[in-house]
């Protein structure tokens, strides 16, 4: 008997290959920012990039809350993304779900994941940026094995436990890519610079560590786009991230 | 349409792997809603041009209760029709909609019927 398979293998490899870039925005710890983060950056490179914010954090998804949307995919030679805002078009499990909770499975989350890339139009794309959720779980493992080039963003706050536990998952997937371009440490407040120095033997690991401040009434941001880019730090970052793009 | 994007996978998946052959069974999961003949319209525009047999066959949604065992058919679930679009597109919304009608636990497993798959024959 000759193999039967997975139509979807090829088409994933297929979408990512016209992609420019893919980029993970990841951490071993939760409520460290990685939402918050990949959130912040697409707002900054949608300024001159056409971007894909896409969540896959499909049991606990929250960009859809940061960009302060309910819109919705249409339907057109698969499923086209919507743009929410100039150049920042968005890809979410909610759209299927509608927000409702689910229980996934390590097998669930590799279906999903071909699943979405099977059907989303990313035709024009140039940055994918993937949020995630916590820990070196199913989900990494499947990036690690579909999506070979993507490039990794990690987040970490600025404490020891944060520290401590991004210190060993970054180890671990270090085994796997050699990718590792961004270390960001979140939530920066202006007399931190003390704990920050227990970060320098991480940063021989990445190609650049950038800050991002703690931000007062963050909420308030929240589908902000403009105002976003207009905070004080961001121009600071722009210049940090330029020669990756 | 989305059945475009299956019909293009599909595509890619016989040239890539697959350019020494000409007939082809497609199993298409029950769980995915395909419309077939929407879908064969729209492989038919995609493949035209490469002089393959298809044959389709579609496969029967079984999902096993992963707490007591139980076995029920997708078919046997009375979802509504905004339910089945939402699993059409993305099959994992079934874990929104389902629970096992023995036992209420919404840990279960497709164990057939999802996805497309393709295989040569002679
Ligand atoms: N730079 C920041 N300044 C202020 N609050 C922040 C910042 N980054 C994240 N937060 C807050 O921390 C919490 C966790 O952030 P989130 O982005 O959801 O983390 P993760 O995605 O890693 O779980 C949220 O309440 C968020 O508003
Ligand atoms: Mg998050
Ligand atoms: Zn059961």
């Amino acid at each position: 008997m000759l193999p039967i398979i997975d139509i979807r293998v090829q088409a994933l490899k297929e979408r990512i290959r016209k992609i420019k870039k893919i980029v993970v925005v990841c951490s071993s710890k939760g409520g460290v920012g990685k939402s918050t983060a990949a959130y912040i950056l697409s707002c900054i490179l949608s300024k001159s990039k056409k971007i894909a914010l896409c969540d896959f954090d499909f049991t606990g998804p929250s960009l859809h809350l940061l960009l302060d949307t309910n819109k919705t995919f249409t339907e057109e030679n698969g499923i086209k993304l919507p743009e929410v805002s100039q150049n920042l078009f968005f890809l979410s499990i909610v759209f299927f779900t509608h927000d409702k909770p689910l229980a996934l499975r390590g097998n669930n989350i590799s279906n999903i994941i071909l699943e979405l890339f099977t059907i989303a139009d990313f035709e024009n794309i140039e940055i994918l940026i993937i949020d995630t959720p916590p820990t070196t779980s199913d989900l990494i493992l499947d990036i690690l094995k579909y999506l070979e080039n993507a490039d990794f963003w990690v987040v970490s706050s600025n404490s020891l436990l944060s520290y401590h536990s991004v210190n060993n998952f970054v180890e671990v997937i270090s085994q796997r890519t050699r990718n590792l371009e961004l270390l960001i440490l979140n939530k920066i407040f202006p007399d931190d610079p003390e704990s920050f120095k227990i970060f320098e033997k991480l940063k021989s690991k990445f190609r650049r560590i950038i800050s991002l401040p703690y931000i007062n009434n963050i909420h308030g941001y929240y589908g902000k786009i403009k105002e976003v880019r207009s905070l004080d730090f961001i121009e600071q970052i722009e210049k940090d991230i330029v020669d990756f793009m | 349409m989305h059945e475009f994007a299956l019909a293009k996978a599909l595509k890619q998946t016989i040239t890539s792997k697959y350019n020494d052959h000409s007939k082809f069974i497609v199993y298409i999961g029950q769980i995915q809603n395909i419309e077939l003949e929407v879908f064969k319209a729209a492989l038919s525009e995609e493949v035209h041009d490469l002089n393959i047999s298809l044959i389709f066959q579609e496969v029967p949604a079984k999902i096993r209760c992963n707490i007591c065992g139980y076995e029920f058919l997708y078919n046997s679930l009375g979802l509504s029709d905004d339910q089945q679009e939402d699993i059409h597109f993305l099959p994992e919304a079934i874990y929104v909609y389902v629970k096992c009608p023995k036992c209420k636990s919404n840990d279960f497993e497709v164990v057939e019927g999802r996805g497309i798959f393709i295989a040569p024959y002679n």
